[in-house]
Order: C-alpha cells, then sequence, then structure tokens
C-alpha cells in the first residue's frame, strides 16, 4: 500500500496550479488528500504530478455575492458545518455535512475536493443537484462554468477537462432557501451512503437528487413530476416513480430492490421534513 | 496466605503501558529497527484457482534497489512445507509451501516475493513481474461443495471433503417425530476476519557467520514461533531467538503462522541479510486468518412441559484452501457443534460436521472459535421454541438448565464441565433488568409503530487451553513457565511464557505477585514474548493469560516468598513462620513494623553482603516454575448476554440500544481489564452479527478488501454495555480464575441474533443469516 512515484508541486496561484495541470504529465489535483491518497496507496490512480492547492486562500471563503453564495474549492467540510453565512443561507449543506465521514476527515476534505472526485455515494454532488449551483471552472487563462446537472459524467467523472480545475461553486440564494431535506442510510455512522435522498421544494417546482444508488448522484425526473401531481403520494408510487428514474438499480435483483425500497422511505422522510419546514416557514 | 492490608487481586490497576501506547511509543513490530534492514512486498495470487505456467521476473530483478526476487523454487532447498500440527482422524491435508509452487488455490496466496531497499519500491518491482496463468475451475460454493460434479479446490483430490466427524449420540428420528414440539432452523454465518489495530509483520535476521537467527514478529507465542521455525527451516532451535514486541491486538490472528511470514524468514536465510515485512491492511483482509463461514441446520425437541428432549445439529465449515497451522481449523466446526446446548439438560445430544476445501482463504481460530455459533444456534431455537410453546424464554432457560449445584457434569458430546453458574448468571441478569417491564414496553411501543426486540443468550466456552489434552497440537501448547528475580533494590523481576497482546496480561500477573510475595504492585516488571529471555510455554490464546499465567505468579511468587522470609529470619533471629512481608517490609506478624527489615534491605544483603547471613549454601533469590500436567486442561466458562434492539422495519435498520452481560470468569484479578476485554468481544461479536462479511463472488474474488467497505463496528455505532459477574472460583486451581478473552464476542451474537428476531417475529418474520445487513432484513421482513 504504498503509491507510485509522484513528483509534487504546492501552487502558489490558480494560474500556476492551472498551468502544472495543463503540462505534458498526468496532473492531478490534490486538496484535502481524504479520497486521492487512499487511491494513490491503493494504486488505484497514480498521477504523475500532484498539484498541491491547499495555499491558496482565496479558494477557502463563503462570500456572499449578489443572489447567490458563493463556496471555494478549498472551504474544508468542517467549515461548511461552522459557517454562519452556510447555516443562514445554504442550511441544506450545513445539514449534508454531518453525514460525511467524521470529523478527523471533516477537518481536511474539501467541497472542492469531493464533487470533483464524484464519489457516487457523496452528499455534496446530489445537493448540488437539487440547488441547481453553478460550478466555476479555471484554466491557464480562461474561466468557464458549468451546471451542476452538466458536471456529473459518471462514476468519478466528472465534465473538468485536462488542465481544468474548480475554483468554486455558486449557490442561488432564492433555491438554497426554500425548504429541502436530505435523508440517507448507511451502515455505520460517518460511512458512504447505501443510498441517500435529496429533495427541495420551491414555488411551484420540485428538485429531487438520490446517491449512493446510481453510478453517480441523480436527478429524479419522475419522482419530482409524481410530487408535483401528487405531494402525498405513498410507498407504492414512489418506488414506481423511483424505478423510471433508476433503471439500473431496478434491474439489479434483491440488491437493487432493497435500495430503491430504502430510497422510497428516505423519500418519504425527506417530503415530511420538507411540509414540516414548509409549514414553519 | 498474603496480608489483608494490601489487596492487589480484586483491584481495577490500569495498565502501566497504556499511556507509553496511547503517547505512540510502543514498540510494535514496524517500530523495530535493524541496520541494513531491507523489504520485502508479495505478489500474491489474483485467482482463486490457477496453474502457474511461467514467472518471468527480469524487469523487477532489473529495478534499481531491488536486491531480490524470490520464487518458490528458491526458497525450495531451504523449507519442506508444512501441514497443520492439529490432526484429526481421517483429516485431509495439503502441504503449504511459503510461496505458492506450480498451482495458486485462493485469492491472496503469496506466489512472489520482492527484497529491495524499500517498501515502496518493492511494490514497484512486483508490479513488474509478470505470470503466465492457466485458470482452473475454482470451488467456492458451500452449499454446492459435495456435489459429484463440483469443481475441486485441490485437483489431486476425490472431492472437497477435509473431513467429518459424528458428534454425540447417534441421530434419533423417532424423538423428533414424537415430540410434542419441535423448532428447526438453517443458519448461514458468512465469512469474516480478525482486524487486530496492528497488521502481522516479521522482521528476521539470519546471521550466517555463527548460523543464528533473529526473529521480530508479531505474535503471540514466540516459544511456539522458534520451535516452528527450527522445524520448517532446518534450524537449530537452540539457535533461534524469537521476540514479540507490543502486539497490537491478535484476537487469535496472531497465534497462527502463516506462508508470508516463514517466507520472510526463509528469505533472510537465504540471503543473509535482516528483512522485514509488514502486511498491508489489503494483504490483511485477505490473507490474515478468515473466520465462521458455516452453514448449519439444526432441531430442538421439547416435551409438553418444555423439558428439552433432543438436539442435533449439523454444520458445514467452508475451511479454505489448508488447514490453519500448528492449530487446526477443524476446531471453528468442532467447538460449534460439540457445545450447543451444553448448558442444559437434554437426554439427546447429537451432531454432524463437516469441513470443506473451498479456493478461499484460509479460516482460523478467531475469538471464540465455534463457541459463537454454538451459542448462537441453541439460544435462537430456545427462544423460538418459546415464543411456539407460549413460555417465557427466561422460565424456559430456568426449567432446563444443569443445576449450579449439579457441577461436574460431561455432556453428551464428551465434554468436561465442571463450576458453572447458569442459574446464577440468569438471576443476576434478572436483578439488573426489569425483563417483564421492558417487554412491556417493547409491547406497548409496538402499537406505535416501533419494534423493538429482547434477546438472551446463554453460553458456554471452553478456555485456558493447556498441554495435555491437546498434545496432539505438537508445539502449539506446552506447559507454561516463570521466573522470579528479586534484584538488589528490592524490585522484582519476572519473566513469563505468558504473553501480552494488549490485553493487559502484564498488569494481572503483577497484580498476582504484588499480592502473593507482598510486595508494591509499582515494584514489580514483567517480561514475556522473548524465547530467549522467558521459559518455554505456549503464549496466550484461549484467554490463557490470567487463568494459566496468574496461577503460575501465583505459585512461584509463593515459593519465592518462603525464601524470603526464610532468609529474614536468620538475619531477624526469628522463625520464618512468625514472619510476613507486606508491600516490601518483613516483620513479625504480630508486632510494630520497626522490628522488621525490608525486602530492598535484604536483597542488598543478599547480593552483596552475604558475609552477614549465616554460613551456608548461598540465598538464591530467584527461582523457576512449571505447570503442566498438573493443571486442567481447559477451563470452562459460563456466562448470559442480553440484547435491546429497535428494527426499522421501513429500511432494515437495526438499531442497538442497550447491551447487557453478566459472566463468571471465577476470581476477577482486575475487573477494569475484564471489563475492557467484555466490552471488546461484545464489539466483535456485533460486528459478526450485523456488520462483518467478507464478500466472495462466486470465482473467489474477494469483493471489499478495504476498510471502508469491510464494516467493522466503531465506538458510534455500539450500544452501551452494563457488564456484570457471578463469580465461582475455578475450583481446581488456588487462584480460582477462569478465561475472560472471548466471552464477549461469544455471547455477543446469539443475543443481537435473539433480539432482532424478537422484534420482528410478530410480523410473522425471522432471519437466521448473519450479519443481519439491511437488506437481508428487508427479505426476511418480505419487503422485496
Amino acid at each position: 500500500m504504498k503509491p507510485r512515484p509522484f513528483a509534487y508541486r504546492r501552487a502558489t496561484s490558480v494560474e500556476e496550479a492551472c498551468s502544472l495541470l495543463a503540462g505534458p504529465v498526468d496532473a492531478r489535483v490534490i486538496a484535502g488528500g481524504q479520497s486521492l491518497v487512499p487511491m494513490m496507496n491503493l494504486r488505484l490512480v497514480s498521477p504523475a504530478l500532484l498539484v498541491d492547492i491547499g495555499g491558496l486562500a482565496e479558494l477557502q471563503r463563503v462570500t456572499l455575492a449578489g443572489d447567490a453564495l458563493h463556496v471555494g474549492a478549498l472551504v474544508r467540510h468542517r467549515q461548511l458545518e461552522t459557517d454562519l453565512l452556510v447555516a443562514r443561507h445554504v442550511p441544506l449543506l450545513a445539514s449534508a455535512v454531518r453525514h460525511v465521514a467524521h470529523q478527523a476527515v471533516r477537518n481536511r476534505g474539501t467541497l472542492g475536493g469531493s464533487l470533483c472526485h464524484a464519489d457516487p455515494a457523496a452528499e455534496f454532488p446530489a445537493c448540488i443537484l437539487v440547488l441547481e449551483a453553478t460550478l466555476h471552472i479555471a484554466s491557464s487563462g480562461s474561466e468557464r462554468t458549468v451546471a451542476a446537472g452538466d458536471f456529473f459524467r459518471g462514476m468519478f467523472a466528472t465534465a473538468l477537462e485536462p488542465g481544468e480545475m474548480l475554483t468554486g461553486v455558486s449557490i442561488p440564494l432564492t433555491a438554497a432557501r426554500d425548504p429541502a431535506a436530505l435523508h440517507e442510510m448507511s451502515r455505520r455512522h460517518g460511512d458512504l451512503a447505501l443510498a441517500g435522498i435529496v429533495g427541495r421544494r420551491g414555488q411551484g417546482l420540485q428538485r429531487w437528487a438520490a446517491f449512493g444508488i446510481e453510478d453517480r448522484a441523480v436527478r429524479l425526473a419522475h419522482l419530482e413530476t409524481m410530487f408535483a401531481d401528487k405531494p402525498q403520494a405513498g410507498e407504492a408510487e414512489m418506488l414506481a416513480a423511483l424505478a423510471l428514474d433508476l433503471p439500473s438499480t431496478a434491474g439489479a435483483g434483491t440488491a437493487g430492490r432493497a435500495k430503491l425500497v430504502i430510497a422510497a422511505e428516505l423519500a418519504r422522510r425527506c417530503r415530511d421534513d420538507i411540509d414540516r419546514a414548509g409549514v414553519a416557514a | 496466605m498474603t496480608s489483608a492490608t494490601t489487596k492487589a487481586i480484586g483491584s481495577s490497576h490500569r495498565r502501566g503501558d497504556a499511556k507509553l501506547f496511547v503517547g505512540g511509543r510502543g514498540t510494535y513490530i514496524d517500530d523495530v529497527a535493524m541496520p541494513g534492514v531491507l523489504h520485502v512486498a508479495f505478489l500474491r495470487s489474483p485467482h482463486a484457482h490457477a496453474s502457474i505456467v511461467a514467472i518471468r521476473t527480469a524487469d523487477a530483478d532489473a529495478l534499481p534497489g531491488v536486491v531480490r526476487v524470490v520464487t518458490a523454487a528458491d526458497l525450495a532447498p531451504l523449507c519442506k512445507g508444512w501441514q497443520t500440527s492439529q490432526t484429526y482422524p481421517g483429516y485431509v491435508l495439503r502441504t503449504q509451501y511459503p510461496l505458492a509452487t506450480d498451482r495458486v488455490v485462493f485469492v491472496g496466496q503469496a506466489v512472489v516475493a520482492v527484497v529491495a531497499e524499500s517498501r515502496a519500491l518493492a511494490e514497484d518491482a512486483v508490479e513488474l513481474v509478470e505470470i503466465d496463468w492457466e485458470l482452473l475451475p475454482p470451488a467456492c460454493d458451500l452449499e454446492g461443495a459435495m456435489a459429484p460434479d463440483a469443481a475441486r479446490a485441490h485437483p489431486d483430490l476425490a472431492g472437497n471433503l477435509a473431513y467429518q466427524a459424528e458428534v454425540g449420540d447417534p441421530e434419533n428420528r423417532a424423538l423428533f417425530d414424537e415430540a410434542a414440539c419441535v423448532v428447526e432452523a438453517a443458519f448461514r454465518f458468512n465469512r469474516q476476519t480478525v482486524m487486530p489495530m496492528e497488521t502481522r509483520g516479521v522482521v528476521a535476521s539470519y546471521l550466517p557467520g555463527d548460523g543464528s537467527l533473529s526473529v521480530y514478529q508479531s505474535h503471540t507465542a514466540p516459544h511456539q514461533l522458534r520451535s516452528l521455525y527450527a522445524t520448517h527451516l532446518g534450524l537449530d532451535e537452540g539457535r533461534i531467538r524469537v521476540i514479540c514486541p507490543h502486539v497490537g491486538g491478535s484476537f487469535g490472528a496472531k497465534i497462527h503462522l502463516y506462508s508470508d511470514e516463514v517466507a520472510t524468514v526463509a528469505i533472510s536465510r537465504l540471503i543473509g541479510r535482516p528483512v522485514k515485512y509488514i502486511a498491508d491492511r489489503m494483504e490483511a483482509l485477505l490473507a490474515d486468518i478468515h473466520a465462521r463461514e458455516q452453514i448449519v441446520t439444526a432441531k430442538l425437541a421439547l416435551d409438553e412441559e418444555g423439558r428439552f428432549v433432543a438436539w442435533r445439529a449439523e454444520t458445514r465449515l467452508a475451511m479454505g484452501a489448508f488447514s490453519t497451522h500448528p492449530g487446526s481449523s477443524v476446531q471453528e466446526a468442532d467447538e460449534a457443534v460439540r457445545l450447543a446446548m451444553a448448558p442444559y439438560r437434554v437426554r439427546h445430544v447429537g451432531g454432524r460436521l463437516e469441513v470443506v476445501f473451498q479456493n478461499k482463504n484460509i479460516v482460523g481460530q478467531y475469538r471464540g472459535v465455534g463457541h459463537p455459533i454454538a451459542a448462537a444456534i441453541g439460544e435462537h431455537l430456545i427462544e423460538k421454541a418459546a415464543a411456539a410453546m407460549g413460555f417465557d424464554p427466561v422460565a424456559l432457560r430456568l426449567a432446563n438448565y444443569v443445576a449450579d449445584d449439579a457441577y461436574p457434569v460431561k455432556t453428551r458430546t464428551g465434554i468436561d464441565l465442571d463450576a458453572l453458574s447458569h442459574q446464577a448468571c440468569l438471576r443476576r441478569l434478572g436483578e439488573i433488568i426489569d425483563i417483564p417491564a421492558l417487554r412491556a414496553e417493547n409491547e406497548r411501543l409496538r402499537g406505535e409503530g416501533i419494534h423493538r426486540g429482547f434477546g438472551i443468550a446463554c453460553f458456554i466456552e471452553r478456555t485456558a487451553t493447556n498441554a495435555p489434552s491437546n498434545a496432539h497440537i505438537r508445539k502449539a501448547t506446552a506447559q507454561d513457565g516463570i521466573t522470579l528475580s528479586v534484584d538488589p533494590s528490592g524490585a522484582v523481576r519476572c519473566a513469563i511464557s505468558v504473553t501480552d497482546q494488549g490485553q493487559g496480561t502484564h498488569t494481572v500477573v503483577a497484580q498476582v505477585i504484588a499480592d502473593e510475595l507482598g510486595v508494591p504492585f509499582d515494584r514489580v516488571r514483567i517480561v514475556s514474548g522473548d524465547s530467549q529471555a522467558t521459559p518455554y510455554g505456549s503464549g496466550v490464546r484461549a484467554s490463557r493469560g490470567t487463568a494459566v499465567g496468574g496461577e503460575l505468579a501465583l505459585h512461584a511468587s509463593r515459593e519465592l516468598r518462603a525464601v524470603i522470609l526464610e532468609a529474614a529470619a536468620q538475619l531477624l533471629q526469628t522463625v520464618a513462620e512468625r514472619l510476613s512481608m507486606t508491600d516490601g517490609m518483613i516483620a513479625p506478624a504480630d508486632s510494630e513494623q520497626g522490628n522488621g527489615i525490608s525486602l530492598a534491605d535484604l536483597a542488598e544483603i543478599v547480593h552483596f553482603k552475604p558475609q552477614l547471613l549465616p554460613r551456608g549454601a548461598q540465598v538464591s533469590l530467584s527461582l523457576s516454575r512449571h505447570l503442566g500436567h498438573d493443571w486442567p486442561a481447559l477451563v470452562p466458562t459460563n456466562g448470559v448476554q442480553a440484547s435491546l434492539v429497535e428494527v426499522d422495519v421501513r429500511t432494515g435498520a437495526v438499531r442497538l440500544l442497550r447491551h447487557w452481560a453478566v459472566d463468571d470468569f471465577g476470581t476477577i484479578v482486575n475487573p477494569l481489564l475484564v471489563a475492557e476485554q467484555v466490552r471488546g468481544g461484545i464489539a466483535q461479536g456485533i460486528g459478526q452479527a450485523l456488520f462483518e462479511e467478507l464478500v466472495y463472488d462466486a470465482g473467489g474474488q474477494v469483493q471489499n478488501a478495504s476498510l471502508a467497505d469491510y464494516l467493522v463496528p466503531l465506538a458510534s455505532d455500539l450500544p452501551d454495555m452494563v457488564i456484570d459477574h457471578v463469580e465461582t472460583p475455578w475450583p481446581h486451581s488456588v487462584l480460582g480464575a477462569k478465561g475472560a478473552g472471548e466471552a464477549g464476542t461469544t455471547g455477543a451474537v446469539g443475543a443481537v441474533l435473539n433480539a432482532v428476531n424478537d422484534a420482528i417475529r410478530p410480523l410473522g418474520a425471522s432471519i437466521t443469516e448473519l450479519p443481519m445487513t439491511p437488506e437481508r432484513m428487508l427479505a426476511a421482513l418480505n419487503r422485496l
């Protein structure tokens, strides 16, 4: 369990990081290292160059920018958990982070790292899907934005191109203030989810996503339509909608069936939480 | 006897070494440094079953920093291979070698070793070794293992059956046919592993100059290792020294000898240089012993009054490709069948075990060895019978127990039992839990849709293995020894053959010495785990540290005390019988302290001023004592556990709310350490019940060889535990202590199984496959 040989550079600016990433060798960004380092030790990934962005202070901030909350890619999970702006404006993220591993991991892991790692069972990708966030991506000399719905491409796969890095996420405040809920089931506290559901109910809209079920966090279009039509849908209807939204799981025998049953229950809990939050508001 | 003023025995002395460990200042195997040490990494088989057609090592050899690439052919002249030392009549055995020879038989088997200047370089070189494989059909299906067309784990054998035995009474169908009630169940205990916090490791140094071999190894039995290395490598045992430094947990994983360990030692012999091998966590999951995997069918017949009439259990154990060595893999199945229902009067008890070869890793002796399964199957069927017949499960047990005053007894399966206390333990459990009130509360909550269950499991274990009955385990269990010395300062040195794997044996032995010798606890220092510094013996296994080590310490202390008092009597011009020693002060028992002499002053005189003593033989403040055939071979213990759980019937999640244990460990030397043992044991039993499973696919690939996927329960997953005791001292020793290390694991599995079933039984559901995962729970609840 030793990594293959690699080079290491600590970037002093986003520009420098991007130019290193754009170089000829296979380079990876390292931020908190909570997923990348174990995978390197297992030799599942072996970048030739690690570009450490840990010193880039400009990526460590949470700021209000117009009608969005901007969260830098280097904001640690622990910071999300304790940040007052996050607590006030995006309570969903503040509650989601409590499901992420344990405090030792949360002290190091970063939001950007979690999103770019794109673990299918991670919480944050599903959260930014339902929050309809925008991801800010830098490359040498240019920047672009990608909608959350276009970012996740598969297991550990994202829309990031070689030479690009994520610098932050903008979460629209209108979405962030809607009643929202996250429920997940894991075998042990802090484990990656066996199944997880996130839901948000806005003015005349439903935004739902699942994680820990398919090969990536996925929006649940049929469930959204069903809840829009029938807010108090029962288990059978939720199961039917989820089977359409999660076809590969629905076809995966008893293990897949178990995930759907659990997902339907988690969706019910989210719906009930949202109902309560809506009443309180 | 010892003075009543100081009592170390029975007090919760904290472990003197605990701060050392927590502060990161222990010396574990990877902390052992040696000048010029080289590092070993293994290429392990990616296939469950394959022939090795060719091995090409040129690229690996050429990598800078690589010292030697080693294959089976290199080690063949040095090591003959071995079979288990614990044999049974008819037990089919295959020979194991340090590295696979022409065929691999499980995923993770060591095939090629690379020796390099660093572990990282060795791993780089492992990736450069090329092997041509010819795949063979893997034998991985336990249910179908005996089918005529089943794949064979070893094609040279006619089938996969390695061992079978009938135990106890022969099957008597009439007893079941005519019974008022028969309950039965098919159980599946899935494969798990041990997972000590510190992985296995070896540092070996063979010196060609004088033919001596030093081996540092994370293990619990240095003398056993020394004998085994001498045998397997053909070396003079007298020139081998084995040292077990601080051991970060074993739970059985480190009582065995593994092929990668033999390979490492043989490599040092081959190249004449010190080498180090530390198993990484993935290797631990693939190649440390696995445990438990059995399918069991069992049935219990009762008469109208609820008396147990007949019991039968049949098990099939998935042994893996070889037997463990030196202790055998059979024990897991044998103990399960032999000890099921042992707490009860049952007219007819029988069973059958089958042990089958599989192309999977080896199943060995993990904490509890068969006993958790014995308890789970028996206790599950008792609660099932109680529900079927409308009896209270506590009353049903009380009506069928072997009475506490009826011992000694021999079970129908041939096991000698003595000094057990099922009635007292269950009564005590009833004192610390208001069981009727708890059940009523569960009933009330059920009306609100909250599904709670309460389950009990009582059990018997056989602990403190010693030489006599297991003499057929060559070199695994021996007589044990202790050497006690008083230094000139009055400090007491103890060198003892039982070892400390983190459980606190040293503390317990020091407590016994402090009391029995009459010295302050802090003046006693223990040395163990060094074959050159301690008398020969079996180390620790089977909860023997206190029962055997404590008893040895007691006898040696009393003898040394007599020597000390005799010498002091000559100085004080009195007779030894009038003297006693307390806290290191020797004084007439019936007068003021000032009239005596301290042990330090006496030791000073004995060492440096012997002329002050009367002429005669030099006083010897050091002696050795041994314990072997004069010690009963296995010490039975008993206990009862209870579990309260809540089942989320919507998701299949099981939440542990509370856990209770009442054990009879005989004399308790250190209540704190015993409670730690019980709690840790319960955690591992809960692991088996709810979390831990090594998943092999049909092709013999391990699906979850990382701690992200192999789920060991964490502190946050565990319930509060209430630990209590009944003390029935073991009547065949002076100390009276019994084994305490495994009871937690043994009882917890059945208790949680019963609690979960109690919660879902009103829904018409039952579950008998472990671990009880959400998916299995949902299936049991008919939700899939």
